[in-house]
């Protein structure tokens, strides 16, 4: 069956994009590329990578903002550079990298991704989510489990089904199919065609010719950001759309692979090495030898790299020119150089100049007595430039001045320069023009003829044969095949890992052969990431009774009437401002400019609501507080998301800002504060102020909203990851610029509560609440992170914070406990709960049993 | 260096060259609003010792902030040295030394904490300096016993801080020019210097280009909580009778000192002249402010306002093509929006 024959010549286009181009820096990602898609039609772009298929579709999806030309979905063009703009003309995306936050539910992550007007109606969301992945045949998935329990392959069938199920006008997939076993590739590819027979233009992404050839009617092809035509399926061959990829290598020459007599000792040999995504693996390489890395992309190719210089503590067996290598300390030391592919992050120091850039490996050798030479520097620099080929202005630019090859020429001569016997460089021409490109080939070859030896993964199977003297295969994570560079060809080392010529046999992946369900203490701790709040509440719960306990044994006064009364009282105010604090922390955000806002109501309270009668008094307050926390907290979210300024200095400056207005209105404290409001804030339910009752109420139902709303749950996509969720259409700018409003009138609010125990216009109050108002939601488990903790939590966080403040004056010990409390609980409860510094203290714990067995290993071998 | 050279660098925007004419304004305006003129002996004597103080403190901050962190633990740490001196020395010249020695072991010990909690494990800097603040304070309060010793520092320490070299230029001054010079030279041409800006700026980098990353980027909260000893032994020396509101000042003056020095523009780069002239700047202001009558409550406004608009500086010469679509927006013509790339 053709899906050509379901459309007719005078349906409109589904897309047209005319003219779009992107530059970052100098770096051209991607030359002005037009396309015209027909509903119903099924189009491939191929490219190699950094070819610039990522730039194209982000710019037609929303999230790439292109330098010029336009993007049409269906009738309409796109006005706004926004996913969310995008999606409501009917143009979805599934993403190379995902957008499935983890922590959700399969359910949840269905009914974020889909259109508003298809959701239904949040309370009956995992019924309709499962009738939903049956009709579309992923019935098997359960929609109540998290999205972290399902393999990387079936996360990747959730996005596809998710994009197609809400039947889009465009549907557009990012190298989609990179985590599916050939069953998956089989129902992906099932999928375009029945989305397409509906009358969806479907646009994939991919390097994987084979699929290609199975569904695409037309083809287009990119090459180093330059579009290379678009081409009928029949009328094209794999070979010919390689040549294409490539450029067909006329202008790229080679230099001759080594010689036997050029390749020396073994340099570094590894034995069962494994760690995240691959192994175990075995593996030597001699001096004078570049070996290429080969394999689809996420085989592990990657992890295995680093895992040669010992990053990220891998286990078994690692040696480099005779030493056993626990670190990468251990590697850099026995001569060994790791080069990343990511610029920016891992190989570049952007701020600093190219000079600097150059020397830094190399400053030992460059100085005397601790103090480096103006000449040695110089000279390095000139040598290392003029031997490289970089072509620069100046070397006190920065390198982002420079394009990608020379950048990446850089980071190559910073790595060279200190001479090292074992090169670890990853996808070293990527994002490269041809001139350096031919000119890194060649360095590289000169380096390895003077003994280096080179390990290198690389996604370009022409770069793998012309360079390499060897390349081996990995699938899966393991190596499955060695082929000799004389005689292999691309299409050689291409068919070693995918599937050769047309056939049904689909492409090996990573499939994740983790168990669903983990045995004993890994099934508890998974039961705890998933219901995480209940524990958090329990053990403050517990903290709370225990310390309780303590004081009432101590002093019989603890649990009476009247003090149990004046600890709520005074803890009134900070759960309401911890609460205020919460919301920003909730989407991710940190605002220290509370305290000073709670504080500047109390003072302007005692300016404007001198007297009157409770009800009238308490709302005159009230507004206050609302309309001076929507000014500050809107210039917070001007400031924040707008101008885009570090959260910490910004709202530190707005914290000098208000308390400078207060202290201008009040330079001491003064002014009274209506005594019927006063008295009234100060009535109690049972032993409850009724304001404390009252705070409860809100966060019982604010803690309901975000846990069982679609508004809540949003939100709370903001928080988990900002990213995802605006490419999901989350509108996350505005939604953390209501967030600092909401937060400041929050704290307005509590203000409010506060001017109950101050009655009169103090500015300097809000200065004690600078810690508290972040420590009582952190310790009620909130992440700093965001998309973590509860309101409920924020409230017993605070009467904590209180009850151990006061624990000093009922047990009559030094006050400098309360202090050292305060503190000491911040940090243990920032411990508990930010993932990170679990993560940090594993790494830790792993690379020092590694060098402890290591050591034992090597005591045995002498014994 | 060559002639491209030198054009290249004069063509780049650097921290100095904006905080630069910055400062000479605010020297000719000072110089018009103080009576007597900015250079008269009295004004030099009662401008330059706070100042001094504030740009050691400001530039161990902007080690921190080198790092892309920031240290709320400033006014705990210089209140904490003064109560040290007060109790370690009770007063006596003979207990100086002791007083000196204990305040620079606990700014080490403060240090390290700060840095193996922000770096060592991943924490939150923001909310840790805070609690450590807060530790540092429990702490202070055990250690001092509810009455201190004394309550003048040693007689040696205030008169050296008090002394002047020539014309109402005090000692204090010089020792800040000369710790501003020494981390200049330190950041650049040293190679410990050098690996400690290298880590700050690219820890990813720094990390496989060999360097041991995560220690240097700890090492500079240490030299962050030396510098604030050090400015706040000065301070207790200038004051003489210091109290627990010591250190009060420093929080908000250390960060816009060192944002008024370009931090945020050269990320990772940390100038120590550039801070020191952030601080003379942002001092200077208060000064004159002070001179011109307002009250502390405005000036902490000015403050405040000042660290934004600097920010905000600092963002518009970094980013001229985002700042250029705003302004194509605010005049009504349909710019398309940038995306919101998430952090």
């Amino acid at each position: 069956m053709s899906v050509k024959d379901q459309k007719t010549p005078t349906d409109l286009a589904a897309l047209d994009v005319r003219g779009i181009a992107k530059a970052y820096g100098v770096v051209r990602a991607l030359e002005p590329a037009s396309l015209v898609l027909r509903p119903g039609e099924i189009h491939a772009l191929v490219g190699e990578n950094g070819s610039g298929k990522s730039t194209f579709v982000g710019i037609v999806s929303g999230t790439v903002r292109a330098d010029q030309g336009s993007v049409t979905v269906g009738t309409e063009t796109l006005a706004r550079v926004s996913p969310a703009v995008a999606q409501s003309h009917g143009a979805l995306t599934v993403f190379q990298d995902g957008s499935i936050l983890p922590q959700l539910s399969v359910a949840q992550n269905l009914y974020l991704g889909t259109p508003a007007e298809q959701r239904p109606a949040y309370r009956r969301h995992e019924k309709w989510a499962a009738e939903r992945l049956g009709e579309w045949g992923l019935g098997r998935l359960d929609v109540t489990a998290a999205a972290a329990t399902l393999s990387p392959g079936d996360r990747q069938s959730l996005e596809i089904t998710r994009a197609v199920a809400a039947r889009p006008r465009l549907l557009l997939l990012d190298e989609a199919t990179s985590a599916l076993d050939a069953n998956g590739v089989d129902n992906a590819l099932e999928l375009m065609q029945r989305a397409a027979a509906e009358g969806c233009a479907v646009m994939f992404v991919t390097h994987r010719l084979s699929e290609v050839f199975r569904v695409a009617e037309s083809i287009s092809v990119l090459r180093d950001g330059k579009w290379q035509g678009t081409h009928r399926a029949d009328s094209t061959d794999a070979k010919g759309l390689v040549e294409l990829m490539a450029g067909t290598n006329v202008d790229t020459e080679f230099p001759p692979h080594a010689t036997p007599d050029e390749v020396g000792g073994v340099v570094l040999s590894a034995r069962e090495l494994a760690g995240p995504g691959f192994g175990p693996v075995d593996l030597s390489v001699r001096a004078g030898e570049i070996v290429g890395v080969a394999g689809a992309d996420d085989n592990g190719q990657v992890g295995l790299l680093r895992g040669l210089a010992r990053i990220g503590a891998p286990s078994g067996g690692l040696t480099i020119c005779g030493r056993s290598v626990a670190g990468y300390g251990d590697a850099i030391d026995a001569g060994a150089i790791y080069l990343s592919g990511d610029r920016a992050e891992e190989s570049l120091f952007r701020s600093l100049p190219i000079r600097e850039n150059i020397t830094v490996g190399m400053l030992d050798r460059l100085s005397r007595w601790g103090v480096i030479g103006w000449q040695g520097e110089r000279d390095l620099v000139s040598e290392t430039v003029s031997n490289f080929g970089i072509r620069m202005g100046s070397a006190e630019a920065p390198p982002t001045s420079l394009s990608g090859g020379n950048q990446q020429k850089v980071a190559l001569g910073r790595v060279l320069a200190g001479e090292p016997r074992l090169l670890l460089a990853e996808e070293p021409t990527q994002g490269v023009d041809v001139r350096s490109r031919v000119d890194i080939y060649n360095l590289l070859r000169d380096a390895a003829r003077k003994g280096l030896a080179v390990v290198l993964v690389s996604s370009d199977a022409s770069e793998l044969v012309g360079l390499c003297d060897r390349i081996v295969v990995m699938s899966r994570g393991r190596l499955v095949a060695e082929l000799a560079a004389e005689g292999a060809s691309e299409q050689s080392v291409v068919d070693s890992f995918t599937a050769a010529g047309h056939g049904e046999v689909g492409p090996d992946a990573v499939a994740d052969e983790r168990p669903a369900a983990r045995p004993g203490l890994g099934r508890i701790r998974e039961l705890f990431q998933r219901h995480e709040n209940g524990p958090r509440l329990g053990l403050l719960a517990l903290m709370l009774v225990l310390i309780g306990a303590y004081a009432q044994s101590q002093n019989g006064i603890f649990l009476t009437h009247a003090n149990v009364y004046n600890l709520l009282f005074l803890a009134m105010p900070l759960a309401a401002i911890a609460a205020a604090e919460f919301v920003v922390l909730f989407v991710g955000e940190i605002d220290v400019s509370v305290g000073a806002v709670m504080a500047l109501t109390i003072v302007l309270m005692s300016e404007f609501v001198q007297s009157g009668a409770l009800i009238p008094a308490l709302l005159l307050s009230l507004l206050i507080a609302i309309l001076l926390g929507c000014v500050v907290g809107s210039l917070n979210a001007l400031l924040v998301e707008g101008a885009r300024l570090s959260p910490f200095i910004a709202t530190i400056g707005m914290l000098g800002i208000v308390n400078g207005v207060g202290l201008t209105i009040r330079p001491t404290a003064s002014g009274v504060i209506s005594p019927a409001l006063l008295e009234g804030l100060a009535k109690e339910v049972w032993v409850v102020p009724w304001a404390f009752v009252v705070l409860v109420v809100l966060a019982l139902v604010a803690d309901w909203a975000l846990r069982s709303t679609g508004t809540g749950l949003r939100l709370r996509s903001v928080g988990l990851n900002a990213q995802f969720a605006h490419r999901l259409g989350v509108n996350s700018r505005l939604v953390r610029s209501a967030a600092f409003v909401v937060a400041s009138a929050l704290a307005g609010c509590a203000g409010v509560l506060l001017s109950a125990q101050i009655a009169t216009g103090d500015q300097t109050v809000g200065a004690s609440y600078l810690l508290l108002a972040i420590a009582a939601p952190v310790l009620g488990g909130a992440s700093l992170a965001g998309g973590h903790g509860t309101f409920v939590g924020c409230l017993l966080g605070a009467c904590l914070l209180i009850v151990v403040q006061n624990l000093t004056a009922t047990l009559g010990i030094n006050d400098a406990y309360a202090y050292l409390l305060t503190g000491g609980l911040t940090i243990v409860a920032l411990l508990l709960y930010t993932s990170s510094a679990g993560a940090a203290i594993g790494n830790y714990v792993r690379s020092l049993r590694l060098r402890f067995g290591n050591a034992a290993a090597a005591e045995e071998g002498a014994s | 260096m060559n002639r491209r050279d030198v054009l290249a660098q004069l063509r780049t925007v650097t921290p100095l060259k904006v905080i630069g004419p910055g400062v000479i304004l605010i020297l000719i305006f000072s110089e018009m609003v103080i009576s007597g003129g900015l250079l008269a002996q009295s004004t030099l004597s009662t401008v330059l010792p706070p100042l001094s103080i504030l740009i050691i403190i400001a530039i161990g901050q902007s080690f921190v902030v080198g790092t892309g962190g920031i240290d709320l633990s400033v006014p705990a740490t210089v209140t904490l040295t003064g109560v040290i001196i007060l109790k370690a020395s009770e007063g006596k010249n003979s207990g100086l030394l002791e007083a000196l020695i204990i305040c620079a072991v606990a700014c080490i010990l403060i240090g390290l904490i700060n840095g193996i909690l922000v770096e060592g494990l991943r924490l939150n800097p923001l909310v840790v300096t805070l609690a450590t603040g807060q530790l540092i304070l429990g702490f202070m309060r055990l250690y001092g016993g509810e009455i201190l010793p004394a309550s003048n520092v040693p007689p040696q320490l205030a008169h050296w801080a008090s002394d002047t070299i020539v014309a109402g230029v005090s000692y204090l001054f010089l020792i800040a020019i000369v710790f501003t010079l020494v981390g200049t030279v330190f950041l650049h041409r040293f190679v410990q210097g050098r690996r400690l800006v290298a880590s700050s700026a690219a820890e990813r980098s720094a990390f496989l280009a060999g360097l041991s990353a995560r220690r240097y980027r700890i090492l500079a909260y240490v030299i962050a909580a030396l510098s604030y000893g050090l400015g706040g032994v000065l301070a207790s020396g200038e004051v003489g009778t210091p109290d627990l509101t010591l250190g009060d000042p420093y929080l908000l003056l250390s960060i816009v000192a060192v944002v008024l020095g370009g931090a945020a523009l050269s990320g990772g780069r940390v100038s120590p002249v550039a801070t020191m002239l952030g601080a003379v700047f942002i001092y200077l202001l208060d000064y004159d402010l002070r001179v011109k009558g307002l009250s502390g409550g405005l000036r902490e406004m000015v403050q405040g306002a000042v660290l934004v608009l600097g920010l905000t500086l600092a963002f518009v010469i970094q980013n001229p093509p985002r700042v250029r679509g705003l302004l194509a927006r605010l005049r009504g013509s349909k710019a398309p929006q940038e995306p919101s790339a998430a952090a």
